[in-house]
C-alpha cells in the first residue's frame, strides 16, 4: 500500500517529533517513523530520565541540610529501585504527552525501521511503502563503541545501561568526563557510590571552558569523587565479580578495580541502513551527514538534522534545526539557514551546574583580536550564601573594541537557567552595559551576572579617567 | 479605486526628484489642492499640491531620489482601502531615510558621545541593536543610511560590517572628524542642491582654463549718479541698485568685446547678440549650516533701461529665494555677474569660478574709500574692487584685457552706459 505525504520524518526524538509537529502546524501532511520509542534517546534514555535521577540525587544530598535542622535521617533504607522507577514514570508521563501532541496534530506515527529507497520513497521494515515530497532524517546517535570497551550492560555499561540500573554498585569507574560522565558521577556519588571519573583530556568537560572544567573538578573532588583528568584508559577487563581498568596518567600506570564501569566516550551518528548515501547524500570525514543551507543534504528533497549532522549533539540544536529544515521545505524565507553554534548553550546538570556558550578561555590565543574578560563570583551575591550555594562563577568574554559578547560560562547553582540572560544579550547584540543598567531583583543569583557586567563598566571608567 | 501619486516633472530638464519633506502624515486624509510634498530637484525645491483627495499612503522615503513620473504615493478612497494598500505594499514611512534635518541635528547633538540612540524619525525610531549602534558610532556611520536585515528590520552587526565594507571601497569624499574628538554640529548630505553645486563647480574648474584678474574702478561718479535715481525712487517705482548700473556697464563692455558674451555649445563657441545676464544669488539651504547658490538669468538686459532692469532683477532674485524659479528662469545665460558687495569686507578682491557654460564672469566686491592721485592732487575717491574670470580656452588675454578696460571705463564714466 502506498501512502502519499508532504513530509516523512525518520526518527521521533526531540529533533524529529518537534519538526513533525512544526510541519503539521504549517499544513504539511506528515508521517513520523520511529523504530523504538517516541521521544527518542533524549526522552527515554537520555536527558529526561537523567534529569530526574539528578533531581532525586540532589534531594538525597540535601538530607544533610535536614540533619542540620536536627531531623534524624536514616539513609540505610534507600531503595534505588524506587529511584529508578520514579525516573521511568517521568519518562512515561512525557512520552505520553508527546504521543498526545502528535495525535492532536494528526501526524501519522508509524512504528518500524525506515529506509529511503528512492526519491521521495521510504520503506518501513521492507513492507510498507511511504511516499513524500520531502524526507527529514533525524535518527540521532548511539553510544560510541570502542574496541576493548564493549558494553555488556551488566558490568560494562553504556549510558542506556546506566539509566536501567535498579541497584547501586558499590564502586563505579566512569570512563569519559563529558556532560554524561560528570552528571552520572554526581548522581552515583550522591547516593554513596564510590566513583572514579577518568578523562583523557587535560580537564574534565573538555568541550567547556577549561577554567570552568578545573573548577568543577575541584567541587566534585570536594564531594568525595576521585577525578583523574589527563588520564587514559588503556584496557578494561572483567574480573571475578567486577571490572578492572588499566589507566595511564601523570603518575604512571595503575589498575582500578570496581563493580561496574560506565563507558561514555562519546556518541556515534546513526547514519547506517537508512539509504542516505545510496541516494547521494554525503558524509563528512567524521561520519556526519553533510548539510548546507536549510539542512539540505546533497540529495535533493532529503534533509538531515540533529546528532547525525556535525553541529553539537544536543536536543535543543536538533529541535531548532528541525524548524529550519521545515522552513526551507515550505519555502519560507528563514533568517537562519543553520544553527549558529556560537550561540548554542551547553548545560551540565551536576551540582554545581555548568552552562556556557561561545568563546572559551582556551580559544582566546587563536582569536587574532583583543578579548576582554569579566568575571564575578557567586559569593558576592547575597542570595548564594542565603541558600547555602556560595560557590560559583560567571565569566563573560567580550570583544575589547566593539564590546560584543563573544561567550559566557557559568558554574554554580541554576547555571543552566541563568545562562539565557547572557545568551539573549549576545544573540540580540546587547552590550554588557545593557545588562548592567537593567534593574535585577534582589536578592537573586542573577545579580552575579550584573556583577560581572558591571566589572566592564568599572574598567571602562578607569580607562576613560586616564 | 486608489489613485497613484507620481513624482512630478517640475521642469523640462528634470529627470529625477527627491521628496525633501512629506507635508502630510502617513494615512492622513488629503484634500485636493492641499500641499502634499516638498519636492527637490537638482535646481529647485517646490511644494507640490495634491491633485487628488484621499487617504494617503507614502511610498517614497524622504531623501531617496526617484525618476519623474514614478509612483511615490497612493490615494485610497476609503480607510479600508488604505489599510489594504498599506498592508500589501509596505510602509516607507516606517523606515524614513532622512528625517527632518533640523530634528536630526538636534538628535545627534543631544546624544552624549558613546551612547547613541536610534535616530528619531518622523514615525518612530530606527531599530538597531546596541552593538550595531556602538559600531556605527565607532565607524562614524549614520544609522539612517543603513538598511537593517535583523529581526523586524533591525540594524545588526552584519549590516554595520557591510556598511563599513562599502565605505572602505568608496574614495573618501571628506575627512571624518568623528573619531578625533571633534563634536559634530550637523551633517550636510551631499545630495540635491549641494551635490549640484559641487558638481557644477568641479566641472567648471576641470573643463575651463580659468584666469582671474582684478582691479579697482573709481565709482564715485557712478554712485553719485545712482543717488540721483535713489532720490527719485518713488517716481521710478524702485530704488535702483548698484548692480543695475554694473549690468549696464557690462553691456557696454560686451559691445566692445562681444566674445565675452558667449556660451560653449559642443565644439563651438556661440557668441550672442543679446545679453542674458546670470546673477549668482545666495539662497537659504535646507540645513541652517549649509548655504545655497542659484543663478537666475535676466534675459535681454541690453534692451532694458536701468529702471526696468532693476525691477526685473529684484523680481527674479525674490523668486529664486522663494524657490519659485522655472527652468526657463535658469537657462541660457550668456555671461554671469557674481556680486559679494555689501557682504565682503571693503576692498576685498576675489576670483570667481565660471558659471558652467559661460566664458566670463564679473565679480564686483564691496567699495572702499581710498586716497587717489588725480591731476597731481590726492583726493578721496570711492573705489570698487572688480574681478573678471574668463576661460582662456575660448578667450585670450588681449580681448579679456580690452573687456576689463571697457568695463572700467564705463564704471568710471557712467555716461558711457548711454552709448
Amino acid at each position: 500500500m502506498n501512502s502519499m505525504y508532504d513530509l516523512i520524518v525518520i526518527g521521533a526524538g526531540p529533533g524529529g517529533y518537534e519538526a513533525a509537529l512544526y510541519g503539521a502546524k504549517l499544513g504539511l501532511k506528515t508521517a513520523l517513523v520511529e523504530r523504538e520509542s517516541i521521544g527518542g534517546v533524549c526522552l527515554n534514555w537520555g536527558c529526561i530520565p537523567s534529569k530526574n535521577l539528578i533531581h532525586q540525587a540532589e534531594n538525597f544530598r540535601s538530607l544533610s541540610e535536614m540533619e542540620a535542622m536536627g531531623v534524624e535521617v536514616d539513609r540505610s533504607s534507600l531503595d534505588y529501585g524506587l529511584v529508578y522507577a520514579q525516573s521511568r514514570k517521568v519518562v512515561e508521563t512525557l512520552t505520553n504527552g508527546v504521543v498526545g501532541l502528535l495525535k492532536q496534530a494528526k501526524i501519522e506515527v508509524i512504528k518500524g525501521t525506515a529506509t529511503i529507497t528512492g526519491p521521495g520513497e521510504v520503506s518501513v521494515d521492507g513492507e510498507k511503502m511511504l511516499m513524500a515530497k520531502s524526507i527529514l532524517v533525524a535518527t540521532g546517535s548511539q553510544p560510541l563503541k570502542v574496541s576493548g570497551f564493549e558494553f555488556d550492560e551488566e558490568r560494562i555499561l553504556s549510558s542506556t545501561g546506566f539509566l536501567s540500573l535498579t541497584e547501586l554498585p558499590k564502586r563505579l569507574v566512569i570512563l569519559g568526563a563529558g556532560a554524561i560522565g560528570c552528571e552520572f558521577a554526581f548522581v552515583m556519588n550522591s547516593f554513596g557510590v564510590e566513583v572514579t571519573l577518568v578523562e583523557a583530556a587535560k580537564h574534565i568537560l573538555p568541550t567547556e571552558d577549561q577554567e570552568i572544567g578545573g573548577l568543577l573538578k575541584r567541587r566534585l573532588t570536594d564531594q568525595g569523587l576521585t577525578v583523574l583528568d589527563n588520564t587514559t584508559a588503556i584496557s578494561l577487563s572483567k574480573t571475578g565479580v567486577g571490572i578492572a581498568v588499566d589507566i595511564r596518567g601523570p603518575d604512571g600506570d595503575r589498575t582500578i578495580n570496581a563493580d561496574k564501569a560506565l563507558v561514555v566516550f562519546g556518541r556515534k551518528p546513526n547514519t547506517e541502513g537508512l539509504g542516505l548515501q545510496e541516494m547521494g547524500a554525503k558524509l563528512d570525514s567524521k561520519g556526519y551527514v553533510r548539510v548546507r543551507d536549510g539542512q539540505q543534504t546533497d540529495s535533493a528533497g532529503i534533509y538531515a538534522i540533529g546528532d547525525i549532522t556535525a553541529t553539537p549533539a544536543l536536543a535543543h540544536v536538533a529541535s531548532r534545526e528541525g524548524e529550519i529544515a521545515i522552513d526551507h521545505i515550505i519555502g519560507r524565507c528563514a533568517k537562519d539557514t543553520g544553527v549558529n553554534v556560537k550561540l548554542v548553550p551547553s548545560a551540565i546538570y551536576c551540582e554545581p551546574q555548568v552552562s556556557g556558550f561561545g568563546l572559551r578561555e582556551q580559544d582566546i590565543a587563536a582569536c587574532g583580536f583583543k578579548v576582554g574578560k569579566v568575571s564575578y563570583p557567586y559569593v558576592a551575591a547575597g542570595k548564594s550564601t542565603a541558600i547555602g550555594r556560595p560557590e560559583g562563577l560567571v565569566k563573560i568574554f567580550i570583544d575589547e573594541i566593539s564590546g560584543e559578547i563573544l561567550g559566557a560560562h557559568i558554574i554554580g547553582q541554576n547555571a543552566t537557567e541563568m545562562i539565557h540572560e547572557i545568551l539573549l544579550a549576545a544573540s540580540t547584540e546587547l552590550l554588557l552595559e545593557d545588562i548592567a543598567n537593567m534593574v535585577h531583583a534582589h536578592p537573586t543569583l542573577s545579580e552575579v551576572i550584573v556583577g560581572a557586567a558591571k566589572q566592564e563598566l568599572i574598567i571602562d571608567k578607569l580607562i576613560t579617567r586616564n | 479605486m486608489a489613485t497613484d501619486f507620481l513624482m512630478p516633472k517640475l521642469a523640462m530638464a528634470m529627470n529625477e526628484g527627491i521628496v525633501s519633506e512629506w507635508l502630510v502624515e502617513e494615512g492622513q486624509y488629503v484634500n485636493a489642492g492641499e500641499p502634499i510634498a516638498s519636492v527637490e530637484t537638482e535646481k529647485v525645491s517646490y511644494d507640490v499640491e495634491s491633485a487628488e483627495a484621499g487617504y494617503f499612503h507614502i511610498l517614497l522615503p524622504i531623501g531617496e531620489a526617484t525618476p519623474v513620473e514614478s509612483v511615490i504615493g497612493i490615494f485610497a478612497v476609503s480607510e479600508e482601502e488604505y489599510q489594504t494598500i498599506k498592508n500589501s505594499l509596505g510602509d516607507a514611512s516606517v523606515q524614513v531615510k532622512e528625517p527632518d534635518q533640523k530634528q536630526q541635528v538636534k538628535d545627534v547633538v543631544a546624544e552624549t558621545p558613546g551612547k547613541p540612540v536610534g535616530v528619531n524619525a518622523i514615525s518612530g525610531r530606527i531599530k538597531s541593536s546596541p552593538l550595531a549602534r556602538k559600531m556605527a558610532l565607532d565607524n562614524s556611520l549614520r544609522l539612517n543610511e543603513i538598511d537593517g536585515t535583523g529581526p523586524g528590520g533591525r540594524i545588526v552587526k552584519k549590516d554595520i560590517l557591510a556598511a563599513v565594507e562599502r565605505q572602505s571601497q568608496q574614495p573618501k569624499q571628506s575627512p571624518v572628524y568623528g573619531t578625533l574628538g571633534a563634536v559634530e554640529l550637523a551633517r550636510i548630505s551631499m545630495t540635491g542642491a549641494r551635490q549640484t553645486i559641487a558638481q557644477r563647480m568641479r566641472t567648471s574648474i576641470d573643463t575651463a582654463a580659468q584666469v582671474s584678474s582684478s582691479w579697482e574702478s573709481d565709482v564715485t561718479n557712478l554712485l553719485g549718479l545712482r543717488q540721483k535715481y535713489v532720490g527719485k525712487a518713488e517716481q521710478l517705482g524702485t530704488k535702483v541698485s548698484v548692480n543695475a548700473f554694473l549690468i549696464k556697464a557690462i553691456c557696454y563692455a560686451i559691445k566692445q568685446v562681444p566674445v565675452a558674451n558667449s556660451r560653449l555649445e559642443g565644439n563651438e563657441l556661440v557668441v550672442y547678440e543679446n545679453v542674458n545676464m546670470g546673477i549668482a544669488v545666495a539662497i537659504p539651504a535646507k540645513n541652517e549650516y549649509d548655504s545655497g547658490l542659484i543663478v537666475p538669468v535676466i534675459k535681454n538686459v541690453e534692451r532694458m533701461g536701468l529702471v526696468q532692469l532693476d525691477i526685473e532683477m529684484k523680481g527674479i532674485i525674490q523668486r529664486a529665494k522663494n524657490g519659485e524659479l522655472s527652468v526657463d528662469d535658469m537657462s541660457d545665460s550668456t555671461i554671469t555677474l557674481s556680486s559679494t558687495a555689501g557682504i565682503a569686507p571693503p576692498g576685498m578682491k576675489t576670483g570667481p569660478i565660471l558659471n558652467l557654460g559661460n566664458v566670463a564672469i564679473v565679480g564686483p566686491s564691496t567699495p572702499i574709500e581710498r586716497p587717489i592721485v588725480n591731476s597731481g592732487e590726492i583726493v578721496v575717491r570711492t573705489m570698487l574692487p572688480m574681478s573678471f574670470t574668463f576661460d582662456h580656452c575660448l578667450m585670450d588675454g588681449e580681448p579679456a584685457a580690452r573687456f576689463m578696460r571697457a568695463l572700467h571705463d564705463c564704471l568710471e564714466e557712467p555716461g558711457l552706459m548711454l552709448a
